[in-house]
């Protein structure tokens, strides 16, 4: 029963937090900061998907390149050339498929999707003040690290099937999102 | 018939737990709640979810979440093309035979190869994905309505699991296949425009 539990909360916490709660804080403050990952929905989906497969693959070194990726993202929006939601949703779209199919990521691209994911967040993320990049920062290493713990326990043949059902609904909900941006002339 | 009891169960309980959570937004006219009660609020599509599930029970694994992963991916893809506006002819045909053929598969039980089970499901999976692009761009929220009927589908597959698990039983095994028959009928009304 534990670890049906176990297995739930992914789920639900891939599910729930998107919920519209109605004027969110806004702006410079650490509130505004630690929302943000939230209150936009590709940057969630993205950051709980890569959490996911982090914590299914018990890799915790590609944590620092997010960390590192998306304080450059952050401070240089233009290192990203594309207009930077396109790349968030690609990334999510890529992770979600990355934990879908019955394959071993390799450290390598898992550093790198950490790296491109950072780096997209952050250059779509503000926050003009001290305050709000620590709550950024908080915010972001909250989602990702909760989808980490949570699929941690999950990394065995028969729980497993979980994660890559939650993986296949990430990455069609980012294929659908890319869908969107591209026909809206706004990625 | 080897079925991961375990798993099973798990994935049955985290739908359960996954649903409430839809219970705190409104009537947003085109967000998470609209898009989540569109495969939930039109029978045609809910009963083909069930079936896959089910289905899925009786195919035993890797068929068992090999539907599920497929599913909601060729949905998308198709979800694509009706976000861009490319039509698809007899999408609505296509869903109500979605559900004549899965309610047979699981009334009679059907093992055909795995690829055919995934061919099957992913073609089905084309028309409802369509069906519900189709919808998209008109949303108020677009992005929040994705996600609500991604969720919503899987959630019915999960259901349709859940319900599968009495198969585990003889009685149960003939309720599950009863179910697959019902389908079957609705899927039939649908198509001949009866319901």
């Amino acid at each position: 029963m534990i670890r049906a539990l176990r297995l739930a909360l992914p789920l639900a916490c891939a599910a729930g937090p998107v919920l519209a709660h109605g004027t969110l804080p806004r702006g410079g403050g650490f509130y505004g900061g630690l929302l943000h990952p939230v209150w936009a929905v590709e940057h969630l989906v993205a950051l709980v998907a890569l959490g996911l497969l982090l914590g299914r693959e018990g890799m915790r070194a590609p944590l620092l390149v997010l960390a590192a990726a998306a304080a450059l993202g952050l401070a240089v929006p233009a290192a990203v050339p594309l207009a930077p939601t396109l790349p968030v949703i690609a990334g999510a779209a890529l992770a979600g498929a990355a934990l879908a199919l019955p394959f071993t990521l390799p450290g390598v691209a898992a550093a790198a999707l950490a790296a491109l994911l950072g780096l997209a967040v952050g250059a779509d993320s503000e926050a003009p003040t001290p305050l709000a990049v620590a709550g950024l920062g908080t915010g972001i290493a909250l989602v990702t690290l909760n989808a980490m713990a949570l699929a941690g326990p999950l990394a065995r043949p028969a729980t497993g099937i979980a994660l890559r059902v939650a993986g296949s609904w990430i990455a069609a909900f980012a294929m659908l999102l890319t869908a969107l941006a591209v026909t809206a002339g706004r990625p | 018939m080897p079925i991961p009891s375990r798993a099973l169960a798990l994935a049955a309980l985290s739908g359960l737990l996954a649903l409430p959570a839809m219970a705190h937004t409104g009537g947003d006219g085109g967000g998470l709640a609209s898009g989540f009660l569109h495969p939930v609020s039109g029978p045609d599509h809910v009963v083909a979810m069930v079936a896959v599930g089910l289905w899925g029970v009786f195919l035993g694994a890797p068929a068992l979440w090999l539907l599920p992963v497929v599913f909601p991916v060729a949905m998308a893809l198709a979800g694509a093309l009706g976000v861009a506006g490319i039509p698809l002819p007899g999408v609505e045909t296509g869903i109500a035979l979605s559900g004549v053929v899965l309610g047979l598969a699981v009334l009679f039980r059907a093992r055909p190869p795995l690829w055919v089970a995934l061919v099957l499901t992913g073609l089905f999976a084309v028309f409802h994905g369509h069906a519900h692009g189709t919808e998209l761009p008109g949303s108020v929220n677009p992005g929040a309505y994705a996600l609500g009927f991604v969720v919503a589908t899987g959630l019915l597959h999960l259901a349709g699991i859940g319900f599968g698990l009495l198969a585990r039983w003889p009685q149960g095994r003939v309720a599950v296949q009863a179910m697959g028959g019902l389908i079957a009928l609705a899927g039939g009304a649908f198509l001949t425009g009866l319901a």
